[in-house]
């Protein structure tokens, strides 16, 4: 797949977008789930992604075609999840609302057709937590490229994985009994 | 992998995304991307719209304008906080003092400005056999509650104190399992002061003792790929082996309540330990990591204190070790004390100002990146025989000067 990834890059560079089609499917699902475990919100990770891959359209003849191709669309993707979580951060200082982090998606939203498990997850995680075990088991990152993709120390990270195993597991018992 | 990791992945598999192809490249030919998420823009709301921009154009004023020497082309702008300052040609101003304020003032006028960084960064360097570098940072934003953490100091050098003797016997537990502890090892029933235990772990300090169970298991099984990898091609299973200890940390009279998790690979390449460790009504988290390398191991001190909403503050402590066993012997230490801000309610750490330090050796000079999340900018900052300078990574011009 890397390889059909790289060659869909090549005819993008050349201004060919009928590949894209192609391009999208063999790499959204990567760049999804990397925005979704940071805003935790279906309906905003999309637009998010959407910015992400015409951001990457637009700049393309910028990028050095030996880099990872779906590694660049994730920073593209990250960036642009804390410049839309800075200016919501931003104003909830500001002010203090009861639903607030409904309004700006940083509570667990209510999504329609969400799977059960995510609805657990964001019951039961807190944001953290939700976005270490989403790009540890859903992007395949290990521990260490999740703490460079948060920022964090690896030890934080391995530390909250491991609460949010024993979070989920705990509360995946009380349902199954 | 578990149950639950299992019906995660499966769900992320029949997860559907409404955004078509399509979707993309009619709004790309459209023109681009400038629009954003829209519709949770909370100034959107017009109950909030009228309270918000005063808010906002208080916090601009008040923070930003006291401050700021703008600079027409440049995005880094630095100012002085207490000391008289100088402008350079570049458009920054320099600080004589050891207090160097960054303002990082966005390329997006309509952006909220009114972010700053207050660091010192002081280079101790030693010539001995081998040299050694001492490296620490400040780290405060000066828009908040600065009275604070300048009253934290004594609580947290307190911390630190105890942080260099916890690291020693947490050295000991990570080899607890190889046999290889220099200290002196029991296994037995031992009262603790918040509960029993089946190990006594003494090191070379008559005064420290650690009282811990161990629950031995395999962790994770995971199929290591490298990141953004085609997911069908990694290199193999491997196990990844843990133990959980929960005991009690005695320091003379004072009695530590822990918590921790040892982990390593299958073979024992590379390990971990996290370690919580509870200080009476703050929390400080020590993690020791090594890797076998023999190359590079790093020990990180996370001390919370709990406060109400904006005075909630982090200090984080580093401790890098760098050595490489070749010609170009070398050992680096880099001790950073950082204050960061966090957002308890959403948890984000990395909201404004999250910033990391590595430091390596290149060519005979200690190269240190400094790497600003917030505004995603890295500067580098090199320590030579003639001094140090801080350059900014992406254009590789020297800043601060």
């Amino acid at each position: 797949m890397d390889e059909r990834i790289n060659i869909l890059f090549c005819h993008l560079q050349d201004e060919n977008l009928l590949v894209f089609d192609e391009f999208y499917e063999l790499t959204k699902r990567q760049v999804y789930f990397a925005i979704y475990a940071i805003v935790k919100s279906s309906s905003i990770s999309e637009d998010i992604m959407q910015d992400t891959y015409i951001k990457f359209l637009e700049n393309i003849k910028r990028i050095d075609s030996s880099r990872n191709v779906v590694s660049y669309l994730i920073t593209i993707g990250k960036n642009l999840c804390l410049d839309y979580l800075r200016k919501n951060s931003k104003i909830r200082n500001l002010e203090d609302y009861d639903n607030f982090e409904d309004v700006v998606g940083t509570a667990p939203p209510k999504e329609n057709g969400e799977a059960d498990i995510f609805k657990i997850m964001k019951e039961v995680l807190n944001d953290n937590e939700f976005g270490i075990v989403i790009l540890h088991v859903v992007d395949e990152m290990s521990h260490k490229e999740v703490a460079e993709y948060l920022g964090k120390p690896l030890g934080t990270i391995t530390w909250a994985y491991n609460n949010a195993m024993k979070k989920l597991r705990k509360r995946m018992e009380i349902e199954n009994d | 992998m578990t149950n639950e990791e299992k019906l995660i992945k499966l769900a992320a598999s029949k997860h559907e995304i409404k955004l078509s192809s399509k979707d993309i490249l009619d709004k790309y030919e459209l023109g681009g991307s400038k629009t954003t998420v829209k519709s949770r823009w909370i100034f959107s709301r017009p109950a909030t719209f009228a309270t918000g921009s005063i808010l906002s154009i208080g916090l601009i004023c008040a923070l930003v304008i006291p401050n700021v020497i703008n600079s027409e082309n440049s995005s880094i702008i630095a100012v002085d906080s207490s000391s008289e300052t100088q402008e350079t040609t570049s458009g920054t101003t320099e600080n004589s003092s050891t207090g160097i304020v960054l303002e990082i003032a966005p390329s997006d006028e309509n952006e909220v400005v009114g972010f700053e960084i207050i660091s010192s960064v002081e280079l101790f360097a030693e010539d001995s056999a081998e040299t050694n570098y001492s490296i620490s940072l400040n780290n405060k934003m000066k828009s908040k509650d600065v009275g604070y953490r300048q009253e934290d100091k004594a609580s947290f050098e307190d911390i630190v104190d105890n942080y260099e003797k916890v690291e020693s016997i947490i050295y000991q537990a990570s080899n607890i399992e190889n046999g290889n502890i220099a200290g002196s090892l029991n296994e037995g029933v031992y009262e603790g002061t918040y509960g029993t235990y089946a190990y006594k772990l003494t090191y070379d300090y008559n005064d420290i003792i650690f009282y811990y169970n161990l629950d031995e298991n395999v962790i994770d099984t995971k199929e290591y790929n490298s990141y953004g990898k085609n997911h069908d091609g990694g290199h193999g299973e491997q196990n990844h082996f843990g133990s959980n200890f929960d005991g009690e940390i005695v320091l003379g009279t004072n009695v530590y309540q822990t918590k921790g998790t040892r982990s390593a690979d299958e073979d024992n390449t590379r390990t971990e330990i996290d370690l919580r460790v509870d200080v009476s009504d703050n929390k400080f988290y020590y993690v020791y990591q090594m890797a076998d390398e023999g190359k590079f191991s790093y020990d990180y001190l996370l001390y919370e204190k709990y406060g109400n909403g904006a005075d909630y503050g982090i200090t984080e402590c580093y401790s890098i070790r760098v050595s490489q066993f070749d010609e170009d012997d070398f050992s680096c230490n880099a001790t950073i004390f950082s204050y960061d801000d966090y957002d308890q309610s959403s948890g984000h750490y990395y909201s404004d100002d999250m910033y990391k330090f590595f430091v390596t050796k290149e060519d005979g000079y200690y190269l240190v990146e400094y790497l600003m999340n917030r505004y995603h900018k890295e500067i580098y900052l090199y320590y030579t025989d003639e001094g140090h300078k801080y350059v900014d990574a992406e254009t590789n011009e020297e800043i601060l000067k």
